[in-house]
């Protein structure tokens, strides 16, 4: 017999504080995130190909 | 098509990252999450949670519409379907400063400018004991394979969560 998975949340409460929860831990990585040099380097890639292109807009 | 040029740059939650005219870095994340489904479905290492973050704004206000933004982050999402073709994107609307409304119009928005015949979207909301309306939207591509499973066991969970069963 296929075993139902495991659910967390008994409500809607529950879940939603969770998201919340989920939501400012992402958010507290990134801040971790952009202060390492691999973000930096790739930002700085970015707004390198911005600069030669003159704009950050591309026609696809 | 005008849009940004975007870059992906991995880390904790598949971050994408562009930026506007006015120089607003936006990021997307696309994070992982088990909670969704529950830790032992089979489809919670497919599913992700989608966040759109300012990282910079120059002009500190609230950034005002830009046309440009919407195509972008269709693109965005477009990509990451092309990585797997069987990832599940949630998108939970935010009620802290009373417009969910409004960034679901945006989320739809964005939708509207990808879908094409490829994606299917499922709307519904999660209502909180206080009777505050989540607006919470699932996105498959319409290929998947267990596309039925997952859209019967996403609105049978948002009825469950709302009874509070």
């Amino acid at each position: 017999m296929k075993k139902e998975p495991e659910l967390k949340f008994k409500n809607a409460d529950e879940f939603i504080a969770a998201w919340k929860k989920s939501q400012q831990e992402t958010e507290l990585e990134m801040i971790e995130f952009r202060k390492t040099d691999m973000y930096k380097n790739a930002l700085e890639e970015l707004r390198k190909r911005n600069e030669s292109r003159g704009s950050s807009v591309v026609k696809v | 098509m005008l849009r940004y040029d975007y870059q992906w740059l991995g880390g904790p939650g598949n971050i994408y990252n562009f930026e506007t005219q006015s120089g607003i870095l936006y990021e997307v994340a696309l994070k992982k999450t088990d909670y969704l489904f529950g830790l032992n479905s089979p489809f919670s290492e497919q599913t992700f949670e989608f966040s759109i973050l300012v990282a910079h704004n120059p002009k500190k206000s609230n950034p005002g519409y830009d046309r440009l933004v919407a195509p972008t982050i269709s693109a965005i999402l477009i990509n990451f379907f092309e990585i797997n073709q069987e990832n599940i994107v949630i998108y939970i609307c935010d009620s802290a400063d009373r417009r969910p409304h409004l960034r679901k119009i945006k989320f739809d928005r964005w939708f509207d400018l990808f879908k094409g015949e490829n994606f299917l979207k499922i709307d519904d909301f999660i209502k909180d004991q206080s009777n505050e309306n989540y607006p919470v939207s699932l996105i498959i591509k319409r290929q998947n394979p267990n596309k039925i499973e997952i859209v019967t066991k996403f609105l049978e969970l948002i009825v469950r969560l709302n009874s509070g069963k």
